[in-house]
Parts: C-alpha cells; sequence; structure tokens
C-alpha cells in the first residue's frame, strides 16, 4: 500500500542532496596517492557531511578517466560498499549532472535509497598526454597525427569565432577569469587565488592566441563526492527541481559555441517552474571562458544578449555569483571531476557551506559539458536546485 | 607522400560528413562513398607547440565539400582558400 510519501510501489521517494565534499585539488600529488585514494577520500567527506555511514549507501556513480582499468563495481568493492545500483560515466564534463539525473531517478523509482556520486583523477604529466592523444577515436585518428597536444588550440579558434560573431573583445571575455578570481580568494581550496585584473590575463603567456594561460584550466588531482538519498524532510538539504540534457546537437558540424544549451533551457526552465533571472547563483562548466559565456548566454542569463553589458556591469561591477568557487578557471579541474566541482560549490552554497564567498543562495544553476569529439564539446546538461530546510 | 583527404557521402541520402559515419541519421543507410576535398576556406588558425616541442599551426578548414576538418597549417590567414592533402594520416592545408 503506497503511504502519502512514496512514489512508487518500491519504496520511491523525493530525492535530496544531503552531502557534498572535494577531496582538496593539488598541482602536486603525493607519491602514494592513486586515483582511488583521491575517491574515496571525497566519499568519505561526503558521507561525514551527510551524517551516513558506508553501510548506508545503497548506490555508487563514478566518473573517472584515470580508474581503469577499474569500473565502478571495483570501485564499490574497494570503498566498501554493497549497492542495488551502479553506475559508470564516462561523459567528461558532462558526467556528474548526468549521474546526478539517474541518480534522482533511482530514488524516485526506489530502486535505491542513498547514493554516493563521486568525480576524480589523479593524472600525471604521461597519463594526461595519453589522455588527450587518446580521447577518442576520432582524436587518435585525425588530431593525434596532426602533433595535437589538447584541446586548447580548438577552444582558442572557438574562442575567434565566438568573438568576431558578437562584437566582443578579448579584454570583455577577460571579465569571466578575472570574476571567477575574485571569488576564488574566498576559496582555500582552488589552486589560483590570487586577485587577476584584464591586463594580466591578456599580457600572460600565450597558450594558442588568443587564450592565454589565464584561459585554461590549470591541471590538478582531486576529486568530488555527492550524496543524493531519499528526502529526510528535515535539515539542510537540496532539491533538484529539473534537470536536462542534450548531446550531440550538431554532429560536430556547427560553430561550437552555438550549443545545446539553448535547447536544455527551453525545457529546463519550464520544468523547474522558474525563470532564469530567478536564480541565486549559476556553476557553469568553465573550461574556457567562451564556453562559460556562451552557457550563461544560452540559458537565459544574459538579458536581451546584451553580452558586453553582462560581462562588464553584472558581472565584474554587480560582482553576480558565477562559479563562486573560482571555477576551475581557478580552482582547477582534476580530470572527470571538472563537472561535479561545480555541484558540490552548489550545494555548499545552498546549504550554508561556503565560508569566505557565502552568498544569499535558495535557487542555483548547475551545468555540465564536456566530450570534446572532434571541434568542440558534444555533452550538454544542467539542472536548477533548490534549497530545502 | 600526400593522398588526398577523403570525407564522406551516404550512398542513401547525399550527406557528407567528416569523420567517416557509422549509419546516417538522416536516412539510415550504413553505406559511404568517398570523395576528395582537396579544397577549402581557412575560417579560424591559432599557434600553439605540437607534441614534439616544435611550434604548430592549426587551422579550422570549412571544405568545399561540406565538412569542417583541423589542418595543420602549412601556409595562410584566415579568409584564404587553402588547399587540402595528407600527409602521415594528418590533414594538412595550405593557401
Amino acid at each position: 500500500m503506497m503511504t502519502a510519501h512514496e512514489l512508487s510501489a518500491f519504496g520511491g521517494c523525493g530525492a535530496a542532496i544531503v552531502g557534498a565534499h572535494e577531496a582538496a585539488y593539488t598541482r602536486h600529488p603525493r607519491e602514494g596517492d592513486d586515483t582511488t585514494a583521491y575517491l574515496a577520500e571525497a566519499v568519505a567527506g561526503a558521507l561525514a557531511d551527510a551524517g551516513l555511514a558506508p553501510a548506508d549507501v545503497d548506490g555508487l556513480g563514478v566518473a573517472s578517466f584515470s580508474l581503469a582499468p577499474d569500473h565502478a563495481i571495483d570501485l564499490a568493492w574497494r570503498l566498501g560498499l554493497t549497492v542495488r545500483w551502479l553506475m559508470d560515466d564516462h561523459s567528461g564534463g558532462a558526467s556528474a549532472v548526468n549521474m546526478l539525473q539517474h541518480a534522482v531517478r533511482a530514488v524516485e523509482a526506489g530502486d535505491a535509497r542513498t547514493i554516493v556520486l563521486c568525480a576524480g583523477d589523479n593524472l600525471d604529466r604521461a597519463a594526461f598526454r595519453t589522455l588527450v592523444e587518446r580521447y577518442n577515436r576520432a582524436t587518435a585518428e585525425h588530431l593525434a597525427p596532426l602533433g595535437y597536444t589538447g584541446p586548447n588550440a580548438l577552444f582558442a579558434m572557438l574562442t575567434q569565432r565566438y568573438l568576431d560573431a558578437h562584437g566582443l573583445t578579448r579584454a570583455d571575455l577577460a571579465a569571466i577569469p578575472v570574476a571567477q578570481r575574485r571569488w576564488a580568494t574566498g576559496n582555500p581550496g582552488a589552486v589560483y587565488r590570487e586577485p587577476l585584473c584584464v591586463e594580466d590575463v591578456l599580457g600572460a603567456p600565450a597558450v594558442a592566441p588568443p587564450l592565454t594561460r589565464y584561459d585554461c584550466v590549470p591541471v590538478v588531482a582531486g576529486a568530488d563526492a555527492v550524496v543524493v538519498t531519499a528526502d529526510p524532510g528535515r535539515g539542510r538539504r537540496v532539491r533538484v527541481r529539473a534537470i536536462g540534457a542534450l548531446h550531440n546537437p550538431d554532429h560536430q558540424a556547427g560553430d561550437g559555441w552555438s550549443t545545446g544549451f539553448a535547447q536544455v533551457g527551453e525545457r529546463l526552465w519550464p520544468a523547474a517552474g522558474v525563470r532564469p533571472e530567478d536564480v541565486d547563483a549559476a556553476f557553469v562548466y568553465d573550461d574556457y571562458p567562451v564556453m562559460a559565456l556562451a552557457q550563461v548566454d544560452e540559458l537565459g542569463l544574459v538579458p536581451g544578449h546584451d553580452r558586453v553589458r553582462w560581462l562588464h556591469e553584472t558581472l565584474l561591477e554587480g560582482r553576480w555569483p558565477l562559479n563562486t568557487s573560482g571555477g576551475q578557471l581557478s580552482a582547477g579541474q582534476a580530470g572527470a571531476a571538472g563537472g561535479m566541482h561545480g555541484l558540490v560549490e552548489a550545494v555548499r552554497q545552498l546549504r550554508g557551506d561556503a565560508e569566505g564567498r557565502q552568498v544569499a543562495c535558495e535557487l542555483a544553476l548547475v551545468t555540465g559539458y564536456g566530450m570534446v569529439l572532434y571541434r568542440h564539446g558534444a555533452c550538454h546538461n544542467a539542472a536548477v536546485l533548490e534549497r530545502l530546510g | 607522400m600526400t593522398s588526398p583527404l577523403l570525407v564522406w557521402r551516404c550512398d542513401g541520402c547525399g550527406d557528407v560528413r567528416f569523420p567517416r559515419p557509422a549509419l546516417c541519421g538522416r536516412c539510415a543507410a550504413r553505406a559511404f562513398t568517398a570523395v576528395e576535398a582537396n579544397d577549402g576556406v581557412l575560417e579560424q588558425a591559432t599557434e600553439t607547440v605540437g607534441a614534439d616541442g616544435a611550434p604548430l599551426r592549426l587551422g579550422t578548414v570549412r571544405t568545399a565539400a561540406g565538412p569542417v576538418v583541423i589542418a595543420r597549417l602549412l601556409a595562410g590567414d584566415p579568409g584564404d582558400a587553402v588547399r587540402l592533402h595528407v600527409r602521415d594520416r594528418a590533414i594538412e592545408a595550405a593557401s
């Protein structure tokens, strides 16, 4: 017999995020700290944050580039977990929101009650090199032979396309790393915390013009984890109001900056029952400043698509809360953890755990983007989160 | 030794893509014919460091055949018409 709270005959229940943790990002991993160790640290921290024990967990999802040859089931074993729900995700920066979508539905359906989602990597220089050169078949067959060393050059060209198409200057776009770095000064976990000005960004060593050092994420070792559980009905927790996704919208044939996010937004906001202007903060996947801007614009956060005004007045002068951890551009990208970094920061803001950079936050937007198939990313997803309790 | 850049035309509907698809999303055909893509327009270019540590110029080229490819740029600036070929599996473009 179904009770008023149950959503399914199998004990399904509304889901809530009740814990989040980031295993400290570092550019200098200690000898012996492998990927599994970072994931374990993140999972342990998230469970402690949730006030739960490993025995309470009955679902595990993991996204990692370097866990191989292990998979989610191996990690479950190494973490001492017995689970009813299991997921490996290989959607790069979109993995976290993708896993979140599946985890929330699993809890709603009663397939699991307490799911831990984790993501992270410890990639040494050689492993990183192998990863980018053999990222997928298209990269191995058509990019690696060029002498390709990673997607910076691709996003440099995409950035130039975007600047040209929208009448932006490099100085306009530099508002993104500058504004995010300002937030990073309040995040002890960020690897870059020194304030930046626009001139610092423009004058930094070129990586691939028009991109400079501060337009590219620092590679770090680390991991993130969140706990999704049947809503306990009390305590500081986060509910997912809506999630949407779109993958491979343009078959790699488009300009790369007209992303799947426009279509994601068309369903996301009505499903969430809120408007873009209602969110208090946004945590968008910032592998590059241009992609962060493309996302906020396509998801409706830039009134009238007046990007220049938004960058200077809203973001820089107005200090609108975009990526309050500093984003990956300041905090670092720990491989597949990149997509979960923003989710963890959103949960911390919503639950009042962002000391040093806390904003009034009841409603937040989190995005995922990733999997550069050949010219640009193919995976896009986004979630609207709200504070409960 | 160079060879032509090949792009792929669907035998069912004529859609041209690169790299070669396994299934045509428009007509469900699974047979594709190679088409030479010898010319294009260079749309963007950038300079980076290659895997061998030497400077590397890369370009985004919109082929006349349709698909957009990433090429090692031997000569040319954005807006230039370029010729395309493949050398040791690497797509190269030059104005």
